[in-house]
């Protein structure tokens, strides 16, 4: 099933395309990599699909009515803001707020926000001061609100940035989860090694344009990251599942 | 309820300083007889001195506290700013020169809504301008300094009118309309503010999910079905109609706004719905016991409303920055 479709997606800064004529399907089961270099349109590609810029052409999202669309798609922005000091569980439990009134937590939004927490290892945390614990930790509380709203749809900005290897690793694997439970889910990431790893599918942006899009192999071959990164890659096959990494820069 | 205890502990405290203010008057009459005269059917002096006094006093304190607790909140919520509040970023002096150009020019002579309607303008004028060039991205320091551009001009302006006025009793009045009093109020004030505060009020208390939203940025709050345009257009509507009407029966109150949230932040975890509720009791709890205060310390002097909650906010407000610098660094 699908879960969203972009048709010619375009988003102009100006007279300038920062997202350029973007077709994109997401199936269910899909967890999808977007890939590209800083500048290459990733976040508008994301922010233009849910409609939080103006676009032209067509994203399945907008066709929702805005009242249901948060019941359809959860959104990660890259700027993890936590405005005031509020405990864990309560900035998690605020991803029921589409669910209607958050003043009378029902035993569903307790039990979506319980499973929540412990998805992201955050158990003993939730009477914790959300904005006194590390960036880290920060990112998964916010992961973790995200997956309170219980959408079948999760696009997420940067998300695995400043997280150390073990949880970069494990909210790799809590998507690839959700994803093999039937979700959808979209992930703009730097390490390039960490998507070839876990994700089922890539997105290769580069200037607004997507450039490949498809299995890890077929994306991240040599022609398509020199080409578009600029740097020379090692990409094999191992016992330990796909290696990619970077080596150097081309000259 | 978690928070039932602060819901009763704050109207207890509310409705015990009611009480008080009811009772605290140059006429030095009893406890029970000022109480009883409330109740009397006979008219006499002291009924007098209850209902047209001391009663529409006290409850011009409750609403006025109202609306400056819940504007601050709202506002605070809404900017993710601690430092927000009606009177420092020129919402109460807009409002009061929007009231003393009504005064002035006779408009609020020639029909009774002329007055609260013109201090609802220039409220309005004030927030969209703070929305504008402060707005949620803004941060601290934008928002500070357009509250005090806006705030200077308005306040230059209102003295301007009342400088140019023909009316003796002028330069007087400026200091009524800069700091705010809740003396000689009478019913007829209650009656003309209360609409628009009511109005007010809704609007704001309707805001509590949008706010908690906002924590998480307007991005996430956006994609969690919040409509910001309508949200936004809540806010300056309803700071305006109950900073405004409050403006135009009580002056410019600072400080309530900014003092009140602060406060209570701890007691409802920092949670913007839950102080709004909290802020719009509190302020109403803080209003009472200043004008109390401004009665009690200084009985023949007619003390300014105003200038207490600046003595006991500024310091406050100082302390905020300074903790808001070194929240930054």
């Amino acid at each position: 099933m699908t879960l969203m479709s972009l048709d010619r997606l375009t988003v102009l800064r100006g007279e300038c395309p920062v997202v350029d004529d973007v077709n994109l399907t997401v199936e269910k089961g899909d967890f999808i990599g977007l890939l590209g270099p800083n500048g290459a349109g990733k976040t508008t590609l994301m922010r233009g699909a849910l409609g939080l810029v103006k676009t032209t052409g067509a994203s399945s999202i907008l066709d929702i009515k805005p009242a249901a669309r948060a019941h359809h798609v959860a959104w990660l922005p890259q700027s993890r803001e936590i405005a005031w000091p509020i405990d864990v569980e309560t900035i998690v439990s605020l991803g029921r707020i589409p669910h209607g009134s958050q003043k009378l937590i029902t035993n569903t939004d307790r039990a979506v926000v319980d499973r929540a927490i412990k998805r992201l290892d955050l158990t003993g945390f939730e009477h914790r001061i959300a904005t006194r614990l590390s960036g880290g930790e920060q990112a998964r509380v916010l992961i973790a609100r995200a997956l309170a709203q219980d959408t079948p749809l999760i696009l997420a900005d940067e998300v695995t940035a400043g997280l150390d290897p073990a949880h970069q690793i494990s909210v790799m694997q809590i998507f690839q989860n959700l994803a093999a439970e039937g979700k959808g889910i979209v992930a703009s990431i730097h390490d390039l090694g960490l998507a070839a790893r876990h994700c089922t599918r890539l997105v290769l942006m580069h200037q607004g344009k997507l450039v490949a899009d498809g299995a890890p192999t077929d994306v991240l071959t040599p022609e398509n990251v020199k080409q578009v990164f600029g740097v020379e890659s090692y990409f094999v096959q191992t016992d330990h599942g796909p290696i990619f990494q970077p080596v150097g820069i081309v000259r | 309820m978690r928070y039932l205890r602060l819901f009763i502990i704050l109207c207890t405290l509310t409705s015990v300083l009611f009480i008080a203010s009811l009772l605290v008057g140059p006429a030095n009459v009893g406890v029970f007889d000022s109480l009883a005269a409330l109740w009397s059917d006979d008219t006499n002096p002291l009924q007098l001195v209850m209902y047209e006094i001391r009663l529409p006093r006290a409850i011009l304190a409750v609403m006025a506290g109202v609306s400056l607790g819940l504007s601050g909140a709202a506002l605070q919520g809404y900017l993710r700013n601690p430092l927000a509040e009606p009177g420092l970023i020129g919402v109460s002096s807009s409002a009061a020169l929007g009231a003393v150009i009504a005064l002035q020019t006779g408009i609020a002579a020639q029909f009774a809504l002329g007055l609260p309607l013109a201090a609802l303008s220039g409220a309005v004028v004030a927030v969209v301008l703070i929305l504008f060039l402060a707005g949620p991205r803004g941060g601290s320091l934008t928002l500070i300094l357009a509250g005090i551009a806006i705030s200077a001009l308005a306040g230059a302006l209102t003295s301007l009118v009342l400088n140019l006025s023909p009316n003796p009793f002028a330069v007087s009045e400026i200091v009524f309309w800069m700091m705010g009093s809740l003396t000689d109020r009478s019913m007829i004030h209650v009656t003309l503010a209360l609409p628009f505060m009511i109005l007010g009020w809704v609007m704001l208390a309707g805001l509590g999910r949008s706010m908690d939203a906002l924590t998480l940025g307007e991005d996430a709050a956006e994609s969690m079905g919040i409509h910001l345009t309508r949200v936004r257009w809540q806010l300056i509507i309803g700071v305006a109609a109950s900073v405004g009407a409050m403006t135009a029966v009580a002056g410019a109150i600072g400080f309530v706004g900014l003092v009140v949230p602060h406060i209570l932040r701890r007691f409802v975890g920092s949670r913007p719905s839950h102080l709004l509720w909290a802020s719009a009791i509190g302020g109403a709890a803080t209003v009472l016991a200043a004008d109390i205060a401004v009665r009690l310390i200084l009985p023949d002097r007619d003390l300014k409303l105003g200038v207490v909650m600046a003595i006991i906010g500024a310091p406050l407000f100082l302390h905020l920055i300074y903790q808001n610098r070194r929240d930054v660094v």
